[in-house]
């Protein structure tokens, strides 16, 4: 830790001439380490905490007047219990899963964004710009590609801007993200009540995206191929992160900032690059409920789920195969508490309880680990 | 734009300001300890479920407040054993946290509350003039004709900047905060130390919470009070360089920019959408952001739990 | 310390298998109980809520004309509070796959979400509350369709002939279309009993921030306001309570509000949604709902008024004859 710490202080020395330093405040740099010891939360602790937290959902539902049993047979039947059950699930699945993959490209990369509903947003705006105002001026089989081509750009600038004023002025983008979000929301309300409103529609949304430009479904259910796409995010940003020499520098400067300049990595254009990777895949998520669930840009279409895909990302110690686990488990949860509410009365807020109780346990046995091991490399 | 100048403007900015004011001067403590709280938001709505749930018990607003304040003490102790006792990693609690207490609060409410919540008069807490300096012309209007939570304000953020500057209680913090491995070397007990600021923190977010539902929305509570007003906070703290003077100012900038709404629409209203009025506070506190990103030197060891 | 960390963990699991065990029996019983509800052949219905049923006045009127025409036609009702627009077709479909017969949307965003659905399931009736101009030709998307001009036109008459100094504030909530035509109407209305009454709008973007609606209305009173219309659903509590400080007056939506703000609150424009639910639940049991936009006006005796306070008799009287005007046809709306 001490020499970790003198490092910092005499990296911001080996270059003076640059004043906005995008590693500024060697603080955040070694909380991304921390975090790194995250990664190492072996299974059998993440599924503790996720008996625990589910054990404790049992209890608010018992609470709140449902019985134990009942609140098992929602959670069997809208899971894997029944085919809708499973469609559901994994229909809230997809945005949560594509915005956690997003986030691990920014965290693993040193980067804390906090923005994934704003990218969301505005690639939203960006999906529903493709499918509802230029598909219908393009060959069909380019709607859909185009589509979630703007909405990537679209998310990716918006991601962008957070790194660039990080790099140019310093701004921790921990704060920049969090409040681009709100931007985010009240632009979307700004397109759909002035733009990009539908003129016979007696509510704020735009126009019906064209059929061509909707993501395709399997066979009769409301199960789109947004979870194709984010399943091969997962992917993807697996083998970029730990296949690729881009992914290496991003690690690298995620791991360590001031080293990564020793080697003459370029710190500020990895910390754009990271940025840009990560608001384009977040964007995925808002451009498939745009494609695949509501058809059109609609005020108030994220219940937040930007913040439960960061979830996820942590509880899944910043690994996209893991996250793919987890965001199952997040879909079914969802899926459980919206029926729960249906069938038993329960707020469907128990979701949030549900979902954030494991990460603040997990996050406590890791501190906890960490305390103790440093403790003992004392000793 | 002569409404600019009107006293009403600046009283309704100062109004609007208190909430912010008091959960920043929580959390500009704790960072100056090294505490980054991105839990402020759900600190701050299980202040105003507190009080909106003690006010409808007890039929007393006053004793909802004293409520919401224990609730917040009591959630900011706990945070503190996650992030300073574990040490767990701050801003992923935070994330959790925050879920938690948007759920908590919600199967709450409708848990314990079936009928709704009947919270009694809140003319406690509603603007009461001072004598005498409430009739200056303007200041009097504007300063001394508020709610005496705001005038609780004008004593605790002065004593805030002594504590903090003054006192060997604030020398504590700060060096807690600027290298927390020296401090715990020099015999300093580090966590005790955060423990106390995630106390302190605690009491005054749920204060911010109370004041929102007792004060600006008279009572009545709804799921998602606080509605990001708290990552409102968090920029506020930092982009105020952790000065409770600064942070003062900049909360009744905040206040300003959203009492703005109102005369910017009726003088504006049908050119220019509502959207963009709307996000005009978020629009400050992102310029602010960027103008004071490069100067601002951060508590170094802010965000860091202490690994000895 | 693993051993600290383990016990909270063990102490939890031992308490879950208690609240497992214990609830086991009283279990059985419930579910033989509901059992039996479902198999007694009643129609099942469900509706969904943007808000809470028991909160602010848009979703306590609704709810509670839905439950009057549950008990009337004796339904099997269900409802869901807070369904998001994301939520809406995953609930929408859930409703008709589990056999519901029909279910009733209290808003008008959830008419995207009908549209997606409704093709799908033609065994399930979808009705929507609100207001709608078209439901897409479906047989089985019926819409009872408030005319909000109507409902706005008859706020601005009354608050310009209430208002004393000629000065009105419009506070609206989610800036919506029905809500945006309802607003250009109540100045027309306003200004149609007092030409020389000043209007303001303003929006505050939510229908939940009873915060921001009370200083926005606060605001408007200071300026001069010396009546205000909420036009914000449940954030209108906040333009109440800043007119009953300000000792203003202001105008209660959708049921008689009154004894919440009796100082403020002259009278509320109640919309009859126990008429129109009743409505619904008769031509469900008839079979008559067949894709029909259902207009609910003055004519069709919509609208009303509650028991007027704290102004003079002769604005009740003034105030009446236009909306006998809009009912017999004789008064027409001014178009915006």
């Amino acid at each position: 830790m001490t020499q970790r710490e003198t490092d910092t202080r005499s990296g911001t020395e080996v270059e003076p001439s640059r004043a906005p330093d995008p590693v500024r405040g060697g603080d955040r740099a070694r909380s991304v380490e921390r975090l790194a010891r995250l990664f190492d939360r072996p299974w059998p602790s993440i599924i503790a905490a996720f008996v625990v937290s589910l054990g404790i959902g049992l209890l608010l539902v018992v609470l709140a007047g449902g019985t134990a049993a009942e609140a098992v047979d929602v959670a069997y039947r809208s899971t894997v219990g029944s085919q809708q059950g499973m469609i559901d699930s994994l229909v809230y699945t997809t945005p949560r899963l594509l915005v956690a993959v997003g986030v691990i490209v920014a965290l693993r990369s040193g980067q804390f964004n906090l923005g994934a509903e704003g990218q969301l947003q505005v690639g939203a705006i960006g999906a529903a710009l493709g499918g509802a105002f230029l598909a219908p001026s393009i060959p069909g089989p380019l709607a859909l590609p185009v589509s979630l081509l703007l909405a990537m750009v679209f998310g990716a600038l918006w991601a962008g801007l957070a790194a660039v004023l990080k790099v140019w002025r310093g701004c921790d983008e921990l704060i920049t993200t969090l409040l681009l979000n709100f931007i985010a929301i009240y632009l979307v309300q700004l397109m759909v009540q002035g733009a990009m409103k539908d003129p016979s529609s007696t509510f704020n949304q735009s126009k019906r995206v064209i059929a061509v430009a909707e993501l395709p479904r399997f066979g009769f259910t409301r199960l789109h191929y947004g979870i194709v796409i984010a399943v091969a995010c997962v992917v993807l940003v697996w083998f970029l992160l730990d296949r690729t020499a881009l992914g290496l520098r991003l690690r690298s400067v995620g791991y360590n900032p001031v080293a990564s300049r020793y080697q003459q990595l370029r710190v500020g254009r990895l910390t754009v690059a990271a940025m840009l990777i990560s608001g384009a895949v977040c964007a995925l998520a808002g451009a498939g409920e745009t494609l695949g669930v509501q058809f059109r840009l609609i005020q108030g279409f994220s219940s937040g789920f930007g913040f439960e895909g960061l979830a996820i990302a942590f509880l899944a110690s910043l690994r996209p195969g893991r996250a793919l686990v987890i965001a199952l488990i997040f879909g079914g949860i969802f899926s459980t508490a919206t029926r729960l509410q249906q069938e038993l009365g329960v707020t469907a807020s128990l979701a949030y309880v549900v979902e954030g109780l494991p990460i603040v346990l997990l996050a406590c046995a890791a501190g906890a680990q960490a305390l103790r091991a440093q403790r003992k490399g004392i000793a | 734009m002569h409404n600019l100048v009107e006293s009403f403007f600046w009283a309704s900015a100062i109004a609007l300001a208190a909430p912010i004011l008091l959960a920043a001067l929580g959390e500009t403590f704790a960072q100056r300890a090294g505490v980054f709280t991105i839990g402020i938001e759900g600190l701050m709505l299980s202040g105003a479920f507190g009080a909106a749930a003690v006010a409808s018990w007890s039929g007393d607003v006053i004793v909802g407040f004293a409520g919401a304040a224990l609730a917040g003490a009591v959630l900011g102790a706990l945070y503190g054993v996650a992030v300073v006792l574990f040490r767990a990693d701050q801003v992923v609690v935070g994330i959790g946290f925050n879920l938690i207490v948007l759920g908590a609060t919600s199967m709450l409410r409708r848990g314990l509350f079936p009928t709704g919540m009947e919270v009694p008069s809140t003319s406690a807490l509603d603007r009461h003039e001072l004598p005498l300096l409430g009739d200056l012309p303007w200041i009097g209007e504007v300063l001394f004709d508020q709610s005496p939570i705001v005038y609780a304000l004008y004593v605790l953020t002065p004593f805030g900047v002594f504590l903090l500057f003054r006192t060997r209680v604030g020398l504590l913090v700060r060096a807690v905060g600027d290298g927390a491995l020296a401090s715990s070397a020099a015999g300093i007990r580090v966590p005790r130390i955060r423990m106390w600021v995630m106390v302190v923190n605690g009491t005054l977010a749920g204060a911010a919470g109370a004041t929102l539902v007792l004060v600006n929305a008279g009572g009545v509570f709804v799921d998602n009070l606080v509605d990001g007003r708290g990552y409102l906070v968090l920029a506020l703290t930092m982009f105020a360089r952790w000065h409770p003077g600064w942070v003062a100012l900049g909360a009744v900038l905040f206040g300003a920019a959203d009492a703005l709404q109102f005369i910017a629409q009726a003088t504006f209203g049908g050119h220019v959408p509502t959207a963009v009025f709307l996000m005009a506070p978020y629009l400050l506190a992102l310029a602010a952001w960027v103008v004071m990103g490069k100067r601002s030197r951060a508590p170094s060891d802010l965000g860091v739990p202490l690994l000895a | 310390m693993k051993r600290i960390l383990a016990l909270p963990f063990v102490v939890l699991l031992c308490l879950l298998a208690l609240a497992a065990c214990g609830t086991t029996s009283a279990d059985q019983k419930e579910k033989e109980g509901s059992g039996e509800q479902s198999d007694g052949g009643q129609p099942k219905v469900a509706a969904l809520f943007t808000q809470f049923v028991d909160q602010g006045n848009w979703d306590v009127t609704g709810y509670q004309a839905y439950e009057d025409m549950c008990s009337t036609y004796d339904f099997d009702c269900d409802y869901v509070e807070e369904a998001s627009y994301e939520r809406a077709p995953a609930l929408l479909r859930q409703y008709a796959q589990d056999g519901y017969a029909m279910v009733i949307t209290h808003s008008s965003g959830y008419a995207a979400a009908i549209q997606e659905v409704a093709p799908e399931f033609p065994n399930t009736q979808f009705v929507l509350f609100s207001y709608a101009t078209d439901t897409g030709g479906l047989k089985n998307f019926s819409a009872w369709s408030v005319d909000w001009d109507q409902a706005g036109y008859l706020q601005g008459v009354i608050a310009g002939l209430s208002s004393k100094a000629g000065n009105i504030s419009i506070v609206g909530g989610e800036q919506i279309p029905s809500t945006e035509r309802a607003m250009a109407l109540a100045e027309k209305g306003a200004q149609s009993v007092n030409p020389q009454a000043k209007v303001s709008r303003v929006w505050t973007g939510t229908f939940v921030d009873v915060a921001k609606a009370k200083q926005v209305a606060a605001q408007a009173i200071d300026g001069g306001a010396d009546f205000v219309i909420p036009m914000a659903d449940l954030a209108g509590q906040g333009v109440h309570q800043a007119a009953e400080a300000a000792g203003a007056l202001s105008l209660g939506e959708y049921m008689d509000e009154n004894s919440k703000y009796p100082q403020a609150i002259v009278t509320s424009i109640t919309v009859d949604m126990a008429g129109a639910y009743d409505q619904i639940g008769a031509a469900y049991t008839n079979g008559e709902l067949e894709g029909q936009i259902v207009q609910m006006d003055a004519q069709s005796g919509a609208f009303d008024f509650a028991p007027f306070h704290n102004v003079d008799a002769e604005v009740e009287t003034a105030a009446r004859k236009v909306l006998d005007g809009l009912s017999d046809g004789s008064t027409k709306v001014p178009s915006v």
